[in-house]
């Protein structure tokens, strides 16, 4: 039976600000600084992510769309569970729509660490077959179409996980990440931003390319 | 009076809510006239905000506060605009589109609306086509915005404006569309009134429209 991992989040502020709008360049105003700190700890204990990851082959890869796979990938999901997106409900439908934003961003800066931290799990756990996994690749992104999401699952405990699939294939909860990662003999030093070949150029989170690499930051 | 209605504009433009109501109330107390309050104080405190957004100077959560402040004002002003002989205030319908849970821009959307003085009806997330069109006819917004950001549920804005033709409602609403990857050539080809790439100019492209 595949593993189910609890995983470690700590979510970055200025990600959230980024989310929120804010280029790096620029703090918010000291109101809304102030409830950003106010939302931040009760933000922090709804949070649950978990996710999962297995091996599977080159063939199980071309049969859901992954481009250009290798004969080993591994496919991973995580989700910061439905907690936070319920508060957020809750906020924006008492007209908080400020609060409604700060949980808003912080799920997707949460979901995005989660991801991270599923991803450091498969590079730890291929290690001891001497395989190195490339940075992840989310259905939706480039040559991948989003709707081969549905396939992709197909291979990963989401019951467990508690995560549920609408009509149009779109994860619930919302603050949910998919991807799949080749897993190569040689160690590729690929860490680029995901920005820099993201084909979304009008993002407004977009981070520019000559941002140090510390500011680099992918969705 | 000049300098009520500047401290006015000022105390919206920084999202002191509590202020605005105040000078609001200060000003209908002073039995100035509430467009004339509304037309001098509030809104070019709130065109100041959008000017500031579109140039990099404040950033989408400074625009809610304001935007909730200008709200605060408007809602002491509406008994006394109704009165008047003005305008109805227009109505817009927002939804995200079938098959598509992004809604956070879509809400930013309508809180930039109810700031300008629209009538917000929120139709939440995942809103079918059949949902827009029983809206259209029964609700009667002038206008309706949809929002999509997946590349697959952009084809529904489409399926949307001809279910809308469909039902012979074409005529009676103005249809506004956004999200990331939507653009002014999508827009055109779908056979949209309007697209708009933020929150401040869906409300410039809304007013352009009535
Ligand atoms: C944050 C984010 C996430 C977060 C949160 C997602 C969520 N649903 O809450 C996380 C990290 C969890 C995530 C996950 C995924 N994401 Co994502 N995500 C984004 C990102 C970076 C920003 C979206 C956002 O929150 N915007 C904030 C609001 C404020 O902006 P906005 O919605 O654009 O709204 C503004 C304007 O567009 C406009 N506007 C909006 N609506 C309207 C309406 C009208 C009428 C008008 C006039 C104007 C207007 O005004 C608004 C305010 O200024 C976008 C990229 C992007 N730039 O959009 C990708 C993006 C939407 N994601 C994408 C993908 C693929 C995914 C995943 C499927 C990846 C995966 N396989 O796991 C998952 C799906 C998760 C699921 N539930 O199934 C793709 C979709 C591509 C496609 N093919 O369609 C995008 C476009 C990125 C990309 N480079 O391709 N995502
Ligand atoms: S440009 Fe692409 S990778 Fe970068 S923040 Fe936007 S969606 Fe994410």
């Amino acid at each position: 039976m595949v593993d189910v991992h609890e995983l470690v989040v700590e979510v970055p502020r200025r990600e959230v600000l980024r989310y929120m709008g804010y280029p790096r360049t620029h703090s918010p105003s000291s109101g809304v600084a102030s409830r950003v700190d106010q939302a931040w700890e009760q933000a922090c204990a709804l949070l649950r992510p978990r996710g999962a990851w297995v091996l599977a082959t080159r063939a199980d890869a071309e049969a859901i769309g992954m481009p250009d796979p290798s004969p080993q990938v591994a496919f991973g999901v995580c989700s910061i569970g439905p907690a936070l997106e319920e508060l957020e409900v809750q906020w924006s439908g008492q007209g908080d729509v400020l609060g409604g934003l700060i949980l808003d961003a912080f799920g997707s800066a949460a979901a995005e660490v989660a991801a991270e931290a599923l991803h450091a799990r498969v590079c730890a756990g291929v290690q001891p077959a001497a395989l190195y996994a490339s940075r992840r690749l989310s259905p939706g992104y480039g040559r991948w179409n989003v709707t081969r999401q549905r396939e992709l699952l197909a291979h990963l405990p989401i019951d467990r996980l508690g995560i549920r699939l609408t009509e149009g294939s779109m994860m619930i909860p919302r603050k949910s990440v998919s991807f799949a990662v080749i897993l190569g003999e040689t160690q590729t030093r690929e860490r680029r931003a995901r920005c820099a070949s993201c084909e979304l150029e009008t993002c407004r989170f977009r981070v520019d390319d000559d941002a140090g690499p510390q500011e680099k930051k992918e969705t | 009076m000049s300098d009520l209605f500047r401290e006015l504009g000022q105390h919206l433009y920084d999202g002191d809510a509590p202020g605005v109501i105040e000078l609001t109330r200060k000003a209908i107390e002073q039995g100035l006239d509430a467009r004339e309050i509304l037309n001098a104080g509030l809104l070019p405190g709130m065109e100041r905000v959008g000017r500031d957004f579109k140039d990099g100077e404040l950033f989408i959560p400074e625009v809610i506060v304001a935007a909730r402040a200008m709200h605060a004002g408007i809602e002491l002003l509406k008994p006394l605009l109704a009165r008047g002989a003005g305008p109805a205030s227009r109505k817009i319908a927002l939804g995200t589109v079938k098959g598509d849970l992004h809604d956070i821009g879509k809400k930013l959307v309508g809180i930039m609306m109810q700031g300008a003085g629209f009538e917000v009806i929120d139709l939440g997330h995942d809103v079918p086509p059949e949902r827009f069109v029983e809206v259209v006819s029964t609700l009667k917004p002038d206008l309706i915005g949809m929002s999509a950001l997946l590349s697959t549920t952009m084809p529904m804005m489409k399926n949307t404006i001809e279910a809308i033709r469909a039902a012979g409602l074409s005529g009676k609403v103005k249809i506004l569309v956004g999200g990331a990857p939507i653009t002014q050539a999508w827009a055109d080809e779908i056979g949209a009134d309007g697209f708009a790439p933020d929150a401040v100019g869906a409300v410039e492209c809304a007013r352009r429209l009535l």
